[in-house]
């Protein structure tokens, strides 16, 4: 299965993890409409890409945000959580 | 007739120690080393068993477990494969597929209705004609699968463990033994596996003969034997690759999950066969099959031989056999014997006549071959049938072609395409971690074969550093190893493509003709590759057959996907130990002294109830009365319990939460309810304040790991400078409630417990026993009672202590049965119970926990949406007291004029208002408190209950001042 | 694997400590200041770690030293100390890493024994310090919930393995 190269735990197997799903920007939710508010909540973005995404480490407890390649599932590089955060 | 030889150089078999088996009765002696098969053959018992569909009598074949002619089972065992198992002494088998036995199996005579069992039958005759179908069926019931289940089966499971290491070398022929000598001398740390009971591989049998080897041979197998750095498994097999070189081997004593950090696929050839006229009736063999026998058993193959060959390797045999003492009559080479090489030329010197451009086109003989009939080729490659030559033998050996074992290359999506120089396909890209190695990768010469491990084994060793190693492999071979097209028609057929299955070349090709011509279609309509083989010996040559037949290329055609495992492998050897983790609270102990009945909540172990009265119901309802009465204590350990702390923790909560948390009073509970993002309730729990910057947030137990993992994931994503910290297994909660709970509490806690310095809804910190605790007012059961949290070591002491400090009141512990019963009695929500995947707090009741006022938390968006959509509301529903009907439960409909109008969440019978109650979604906004529902019950009968107001119990609340209101009824 | 030995650890204490004020009050200590996911040790057992910016694990003896001086200086309202109630257990023997091939996919062989080791084992999640004189020696903890479960579980897996 498959390995994760991550700081201060090293290599890891899947097994290990939790997945925190893709990475998202919440629109502002006063400024958008109801649609565009919906599309938000219920779809997501399917096509294969370079995605950021957010993986638990069960036994350390640690969040993670890597960007991976999800067509070829190559993990690309550890992304800063600053890179991911947001005010409401 | 002896048909063992004498001692050969590289045998298997320990010619010191004899074993004793029984086959089907008969007693047979073999030496120890032998297997199952080879102990048969030297019994001078060829028929190993009957076929799947016809129940043809079989031979060997591969002998190399890649059929099954030979499948028995045993006491202990539904398939034991003949060709590989040993012969234990005192093993007793019979044959898998028979009934009456080998020799006179009842179906024995079914190729006779072969005409009618047309290719894809058993789906078609399932259809038509109809009349037949009990016929079919029967048939198919009694001559389906292959042996018997034994139901009484307890089989034993073999622990899995781990391993790893720097190369991971699968196959300890020449190519693999050299792979793995080659790697560790480079500083790797190397595993070395072998399907095979010894390492060596065609060495040993193929080359056995050949002197130019010997000193390669011991010098390989010792340098693998005796380094350290290298771990050497036989009879395990890598069953299949997984992401990241994760491959897990199963050896005899169970699978081994391997992370390499490089692998070399040394795995090598399976031999196919040529399809001709009854090319399955025993003595009939790959040359291979034969050479196995010779080399490691000692086993005469025969007396008189045929063969059809297409490839040096062929006369390598014929060599091995001519010094085994076979005669050989006839040798049909598909094309030009002195395009051989020098080995052919050996044979020719020999004496033995070779047929050039001739195949085998039939055989004679019914329990075994006595004759083969040979006809030259035509310019189109089809078989000259106006020109027979017929020569007498016993068996027939076959050298036309491999098909490389490459399943583990395309499972890690090797770039593989059919060769048509060599006649196998081979991977021209292979992807990082991985190398092939050996004929497997095209190089055929022994030389070479060796050359090309060394040189892979020392490329992966350096890769496993990080580091890339300068050198030249060999190239593929130039010289065609395998016939395009060794497939010869017949008008009385009986010419197998797929042993296992007993499949005709005209079965193949009238699937195609029925539409079925994609590689994938034809597979699973025929069956071909299907049985326990998984193709290993009808693959190639059923690829070959569709290509020509859809005047396709080989590549365009493809192969079907070769999936895990490599090998039929063992269930328990799958399954292994189970590691099923389990979660105990402290009070574990005592609540198995007092009979509790334990039920699994996610991985916690939690008393349904105590098994105190004569049934369940009774002692979950006398649980019920003596919280309504007198006093009970529920362990509510597994209750997530989450500190959240910091500048910014009020903004947090405030946020995860609907209803506001930042103006909460310090010592004060709240009722929290999270929604997600769509609006919909995922938990709700209890949030104590203990000072401005510091909550103490209790969720239900299933969601505490998820609940605690996400609110860690928005603490970051927002950037606020708060923590969180899961003290779920790290504090114990226990509830004592009752109205004699104030009373019984107080001497036993320095908190002072009075109304006024500890009203309803409040927490306080204190000590108990000496312990630290917090105590909690909360009202989940309706009942005046204190939550008590407490470290976990100190747990079970209060436990106990209380248990014995307040049996003079008559305190029982209680379940989880009794605690939903009680809540259910004041309508409380539980949710997953009473919510389900779409439910939002408007419908469940709570629009009192929605403070839309605030500038944001997660849902509000959603909710704003919701809120004037609703169409369901949650309500409260009674039976008659003096109801008689069927039992009223969970997820039954709510039915009006004949439609859908809701369903139950939450029903039991009530102890203390001795009717059915219980919490319904009403699909009816315009649904009234008195109006009529109709519950649909499990046999279709509708009955009655009225909508009540909630909570159906003490709607004012009174009970939890009871003890100092002076109410002592209960209120109903 | 014959000589494994597991012990349940009855003379320590454990604190979980937080909050914006804890990196300073953890570098303060006589013990030095821990690395992330390192062990920065004391005594056979002793350690403090960094598992995040402002989280840190202390091990000591029962009513220990660095404990003692540790409770002294998170009087302060921006260190919160949690004590930990974890199961605690010691695993002996020559072969402890090795018995560790049954229960957990972590390469222990391959890692470094001064690093503060979480992985998953038996289904569990455990952290790992192997002793500072003796490695042969490991010390690990669980969440108090699992413990029984871990316990009978790891005894049955050293019987097999001293049976082969």
């Amino acid at each position: 299965m498959k390995v994760i190269d991550c700081p201060h735990i090293g290599k890891r197997p899947m097994s290990e993890f939790v997945y925190g799903h893709e990475v998202r920007e919440m629109p502002k939710p006063s400024e958008a409409s109801d649609k565009e508010w919906a599309d938000y909540v219920f779809s997501r973005d399917g096509a294969p890409g370079v995605k950021k995404e957010w993986w638990h480490h069960v036994p350390s407890g640690i969040w993670f945000v890597f960007e991976r390649d999800t067509l070829t599932d190559k993990f690309i590089r550890l992304v800063d959580i600053a890179e991911v955060q947001y005010e409401l | 007739m002896s048909y063992r030889l004498q001692e050969q150089p590289f045998e298997w078999i320990d010619r010191s120690k004899t074993v004793n088996i029984e086959v089907e009765g008969r007693p047979m002696r073999g030496f120890e080393g032998d297997t199952i098969s080879s102990t048969m053959l030297a019994n001078g018992v060829i028929h190993m068993g009957r076929s799947f569909k016809y129940h043809r009598i079989r031979g060997p074949f591969t002998f190399a477990n890649h059929d099954i002619n030979a499948l028995f089972e045993n006491a202990d065992k539904t398939h034991v494969r003949g060709d590989v198992e040993l012969a234990e002494d005192g093993l007793k088998l019979k044959g898998a597929n028979t009934i009456g036995g080998i020799a006179k199996d009842k179906f024995r005579h079914l190729s006779l209705l072969s005409r009618f069992l047309v290719v894809g039958f058993y789906y078609k005759g399932l259809f038509k004609p109809r009349f037949l179908r009990p016929f079919y069926e029967r048939i198919i019931r009694e001559s389906a699968g292959l042996g018997k289940v034994d139901l009484n089966w307890r089989g034993g499971r073999k622990s899995k463990r781990y391993g790893f290491c720097d190369v991971l070398v699968i196959g300890a022929g020449p190519a693999g033994m050299a792979a793995a000598k080659a790697a560790a001398e480079s500083g790797a740390q190397v595993m070395l596996v072998d399907e095979n009971a010894q390492i060596g591989g065609s060495l040993d049998y193929q080359y056995a003969n050949d002197a130019s080897v010997a000193d390669t041979r011991s010098e390989l197998k010792e340098a693998v034997l005796n380094n350290e750095n290298i771990e050497v498994h036989t009879s395990s097999v890598a069953v299949g690759w997984y992401t990241d070189n994760w491959m897990p081997i199963n050896t005899p004593n169970g699978i081994i999950k391997v992370r390499a950090e490089q692998v070399v696929m040394a795995t090598g050839l399976f031999e196919q066969p040529s399809i001709f006229h009854k090319n399955d009736v025993p003595g009939v063999m790959m040359a291979s099959a034969a050479q196995r026998m010779i080399a490691r058993y000692a086993i005469k193959p025969c007396e008189v031989a045929a063969m059809v060959v297409a490839n040096e390797d062929g006369y390598r045999a014929a060599l091995d056999l001519l010094k085994a003492g076979v005669k050989i009559n006839a040798i049909a080479d598909l094309e030009d014997h002195e395009d051989r090489g020098d080995l052919a030329k050996q044979v020719k010197a020999q004496g033995v006549q070779i047929y050039d451009h001739h195949g085998i086109y039939e055989v004679e003989g019914k329990d075994r071959v006595t004759s083969a009939t040979l006809c030259p080729l035509n310019a189109s490659g089809e078989l000259d049938t106006s020109r027979k030559t017929t020569v007498p033998c016993d068996g027939v050996m076959m050298s036309v072609g491999w098909a490389p074992a490459t399943h583990m290359l395309f499972q890690c999506k090797a770039d593989i395409k059919y060769d048509a120089t060599i006649g196998q396909f081979r991977a021209q890209s292979l992807p990082e971690g991985m190398f092939a190695a050996g004929r497997v990768n095209g190089v055929f010469d022994i030389k070479d074969q060796i050359a090309d491990g060394a040189g892979a084994g020392q490329q992966a060793a350096a890769a496993a550093k990080g580091e890339s190693a300068d050198v030249q492999r060999p190239e593929p071979t130039k010289v065609r190893q395998s016939h395009e097209y060794p497939i010869f028609s017949h008008p009385k057929a009986k010419n197998f493509l797929d042993y296992d299955e007993d499949i005709q070349l005209k079965d193949y090709i009238n699937a195609a003709k029925e539409g079925f011509d994609n590689i994938e279609l034809i597979k699973r309509f025929s069956t071909n590759g299907m049985g326990p083989s998984q193709g290993k010996h009808s693959n190639m040559n059923g690829i070959r057959i569709l290509a020509k037949h859809t005047g396709k290329s080989i590549d365009e055609t493809g192969s079907t996907t070769a999936r895990p495992m490599f090998h039929p492998t063992p269930v328990g050897h799958l399954g292994g130990r189970r590691f099923r983790a389990e979660r105990v609270t402290p009070m574990q102990e005592s609540h198995v002294a007092h009979k509790a009945v334990f039920m699994e909540a996610g991985a916690w172990l939690r008393p349904e109830y105590y098994d105190t009265e004569a049934t369940r119901t009774e002692s979950i309802h006398a649980e019920v009365n003596a919280v309504r009465t007198g006093l009970g204590i529920i362990d509510v350990s597994t209750l997530g319990k989450i500190e959240v702390f910091g500048p910014d923790a009020p903004e947090v909560m405030d946020r995860i939460c609907t209803m506001r948390m930042s103006n909460m009073k310090i010592g004060m509970t709240r009722y929290a309810l999270v929604v997600d993002e769509a609006g919909v309730i995922t938990d709700d729990g209890v949030v104590v304040r203990y000072a401005d910057d510091h909550f103490y947030y209790t969720t239900t137990t299933g969601s505490s790991d998820p609940a605690f993992r996400t609110l860690q994931k928005q603490i970051l994503e927002w950037g606020l400078k708060a923590e969180a910290v899961n003290r779920t297994g790290q504090l114990q909660a226990m509830n004592l409630a009752g109205p004699l709970a104030r009373q019984k509490l107080a001497p036993l806690t320095d908190i002072d417990l009075s109304e006024e310095a500890f009203p309803y809804l409040a927490a306080r910190t204190g000590t108990m026993y000496g312990k630290p605790v917090t105590l909690a007012r909360v009202g989940f059961v309706g009942e005046l009672g204190y939550e008590i949290h407490c470290l976990s070591g100190d747990a079970a002491e209060i436990w106990d202590n209380l248990l014995r400090d307040c049996a003079d009141a008559g305190i029982r512990p209680f379940g989880v049965e009794a605690q939903r019963l009680l809540r259910l009695e004041k309508g409380h929500v539980i949710v997953t119970q009473d919510t389900d995947g779409l439910t939002n707090p408007y419908e469940a009741g709570m629009p009192w926990a929605v403070h839309m006022k605030k500038d944001f938390f997660i849902g509000k968006r959603s909710l704003e949406i919701l809120k004037p959509l609703q169409a369901r509301k949650l309500m409260g529903f009674m039976f008659p007291e003096s109801y008689s009907g069927g039992t009223p439960k969970e997820c039954h409909l709510l039915i009006k004029d004949g439609e859908l109008n809701g369903r139950i969440t939450s029903v039991s019978y009530s102890p203390t208002f001795n009717r059915y109650l219980g919490l319904a979604y009403v699909d009816d906004m315009n649904a009234n408190v008195g109006d009529a529902v109709n519950v649909r019950l499990d046999d279709g009968a509708l009955v009655e209950a009225e909508l009540v107001s909630l909570p159906f119990y003490d709607p004012e609340g009174k009970r939890q001042t009871c003890d100092v209101d002076g109410t002592e009824e209960k209120v109903a | 694997m014959k000589n494994l030995k597991l012990e349940k650890a009855q003379n320590l204490e454990m604190w979980h400590v937080r909050g914006q004020a804890a990196p300073a009050a953890i570098a303060s200590l006589s013990c030095g200041a821990p690395e992330m996911f390192k062990i920065n040790s004391f005594g056979d057992f002793g350690f403090t770690t960094a598992t995040g910016a402002t989280e840190f694990y202390l091990v000591d003896e029962k009513d220990g030293s660095v404990a003692a001086e540790l409770k002294a200086k998170a009087g302060d309202a921006d260190t919160f100390m949690f004590p930990r109630q974890d199961a605690l257990f010691v695993l002996s023997g020559e072969g402890w890493k090795d018995m560790m091939l049954r229960v957990s996919a972590f390469n222990f062989k391959a890692a470094d024994d001064s690093g503060y080791i979480t992985a998953n084992m038996a289904g569990v999640s455990v952290w790992f310090r192997v002793n500072s004189t003796d490695p042969n020696k490991v010390l690990f903890g669980c969440d108090p919930s699992y413990g029984h479960y871990l316990y009978e579980t790891l005894c049955d897996v050293i019987k097999e393995v001293a049976a082969l």
